[in-house]
């Protein structure tokens, strides 16, 4: 048997094992230890995953990962979303919808802070899905704003999936984080869209806010300036090459917690809080990147990729087809697989495949964590959708499946622009690196 | 409610120190970054080994804070298949994933003890700081080593509660 047979068989081993309920780490590193063990020996497959663990666990460029992580959770902690999504309801009162394109709106701010959807659908619930049910907003659109909301975590920089793509596809951070703002803003407004579409299209599901001053719209910006400080220095310091992403966020983090402190909005409980919940994150996110590193390290020796592109070249298919195809593939892994996993796994796979077609790593790294984000909300699995639903057990989740279908355009709305319009994500990092 | 035993009072201690020491790691890690930022601006004179200290202190917060992290069911699951199977299933599932868990954490364990035995052997250092490199995976063995032993006392706990893990409420 060919070795790259045995990695497309490791592979669907390994969907196998997913569903069985072991947790993703575990079913990662069981695959690449025994393929590796097949494909060479188990003496060697040992010395591999034991090295493997201790250099992933200790790589520089992924020190970024917990102090991103200790910024987004010491900003929820320190209810910096919660201010964001009071501004942007004074500002957008009087629009129909108004509460749902807040809560978007905060959410994709929040996101540039956070860097984490799952954190930021949660906090987002908590805040906003309240205000909406009070009132009176239809329980499926109030869950599908937030939950498309909470997506743009992961796109709008810092992004936890970039800085994974940054090490895995060996392409610089700063430029991935560039890359990423253009299309995030662009789908903040394509689901800002769509949110005003259904408020429009009927008002009972989305009731109007009585309308603000425009002295009362003014005011309200500056409950915003702990969120402009903290990106300014975090993101824009990274933008402007004054420091490494890694600096950034321990600057990012630091400031997250002197300005809480200052703000008289971080208790030292509160404080704790945010260092165990990111310790506990960095901790499950890191077993997932060393289990994926351990199987990536497999397929890479099948030469799986290898096998892959001679298909698609025999195939002489168009460029576009061949990315339709991997979007494709993605979607559907999305429908069963956790999004850091499938980056994992996927991206040593798709990468060379996408480039020999002539697509820029930089470009793709944006469509990977924009099918990442339509698998954290598209059913039957739909992560964020789950989030919002643990913590508002009584909105059915037959009900949010359905309410996010309209959501689900935004997405796919984008990719198709980035597939049309490359520059849409190539522009800026061309600009300023 | 009943009290919870003495072994597991005490093993909620020992992770949450663990989590303690973890959580240490992280902070060392953002204040010495910030710190080298600040000396490399204001005094033009960069921390001399900030590199290697988060080097060393991003595996220490790692491997230290996942016995926790396992303790409390945080692993991410794929639970498709709960809506589609009973209760029982569901339950002999989780025992089983609980035993894979343990078992590959042992077998990292043993894995990783060759690599932190050579690295002691040929003295391996840290380039800035000179920083002996077993140290750094005695920690990561530490680590492993007690995420096993959750992975184990997790597993125990469900086999006699049926399902409700009081370990895991503790560290949640």
């Amino acid at each position: 048997m060919s070795p790259a047979i045995i990695g497309l068989i490791a592979i669907f081993a390994l969907f196998g094992i997913l569903l069985l309920r072991i947790p993703v780490w575990i079913a990662l590193l069981i695959c690449g230890l025994i393929g590796n063990t097949i494909l060479i020996n188990f003496q060697a497959a040992a010395s591999i995953t034991g090295t493997i663990a201790f250099d992933t666990v200790s790589n520089y460029g992924l020190s970024v990962i917990p102090l991103f992580i200790l910024m987004g959770e010491v900003a929820t902690n320190s209810r910096l979303s919660a201010e964001l999504f009071k501004a942007a309801r004074i500002i957008l009162s009087g629009i129909p919808g108004g509460l749902a394109v807040a809560t978007i709106g905060a959410s994709g701010a929040f996101g540039a802070v956070c860097g984490s959807s799952v954190a930021t659908a949660a906090t987002m619930t908590r805040i906003s899905l309240p205000e909406m049910r009070k009132a009176g907003y239809d329980d499926g659109l109030s869950g599908a704003s937030v939950a498309a909301g909470g997506t743009l975590g992961i796109l709008v920089p810092p992004s936890i999936i970039l800085v994974i793509y940054s090490a895995i596809a060996e392409q610089p951070l700063p430029q991935l984080f560039a890359a990423a703002l253009i299309p995030g803003i662009i789908l903040m407004f394509l689901y800002i869209a769509v949110a005003l579409f259904i408020a429009r299209r009927n008002s009972a599901r989305a009731p109007m806010d009585p309308p603000a001053t425009l002295k009362q719209r003014v005011f309200a910006l500056k409950d915003s300036w702990q969120f402009l400080i903290l990106f300014t220095v975090s993101i824009g310091g990274i933008y402007a090459g004054i420091f490494s992403p890694h600096e950034a966020a321990a600057i990012g983090a630091t400031g997250a917690i002197i300005l809480g402190a200052v703000a008289r909005r971080l208790t030292w409980a509160a404080l704790f809080t945010a260092l165990k919940a990111s310790a506990f994150t960095s901790a499950v996110l890191f077993s997932i990147i060393l289990g994926a590193s351990i199987f990536a390290n497999f397929v890479v020796q099948t030469k799986l990729p290898d096998l892959l592109l001679a298909g698609t070249q025999a195939l002489h298919l168009a460029p576009w087809a061949v990315m339709l195809l991997v979007v494709v593939i993605y979607i559907i892994m999305g429908c069963f697989l956790e999004g850091i996993g499938m980056v994992l796994i996927t991206v040593p796979v798709f990468l060379p495949v996408v480039m020999n077609f002539g697509y820029s790593p930089i470009w793709f790294s944006i469509i990977v964590v924009i099918v990442v984000e339509l698998g954290m909300i598209h059913p039957p699995v739909g992560m964020n959708l789950f989030i919002i639903q643990a913590q508002a057990p009584e909105i059915d989740i037959k009900r949010l499946y359905v309410a996010i279908l309209p959501f689900l355009l935004a997405p796919f709305g984008l990719i198709a622009l980035l597939m049309l319009f490359p520059q849409i994500a190539l522009w800026l990092p061309s600009v300023l690196y | 409610m009943s009290a919870k035993p003495w072994t597991l009072r005490l093993l909620e201690r020992y992770f949450l120190a663990l989590l303690v020491v973890a959580i240490c790691a992280l902070v060392v890690m953002m204040g010495i970054t910030v710190a080298n930022v600040l000396m490399r601006y204001l005094f033009n004179a960069p921390i001399s080994g900030a590199y290697d200290l988060v080097e060393i202190c991003l595996p220490i917060s790692v491997f230290l804070a996942l016995p926790s992290a396992i303790a409390a069911g945080q692993p991410i699951v794929i639970d498709l298949i709960d809506g589609i199977v009973g209760e029982g299933t569901v339950r002999v599932l989780k025992t089983i994933a609980g035993a894979a868990g343990a078992i590959i954490l042992a077998f990292l364990f043993w894995a990783m003890w060759k690599p932190a035995h050579d690295a002691y052997v040929y003295g391996d250092v840290k380039p800035e700081f000179g920083f002996p490199v077993w140290i750094i995976w005695a920690f990561a063995l530490f680590g492993v080593f007690n995420s096993a032993l959750s992975a184990i006392a997790t597993l125990i706990l469900q086999g006699s509660t049926r399902g409700h893990n009081d370990l895991q409420d503790g560290a949640a």
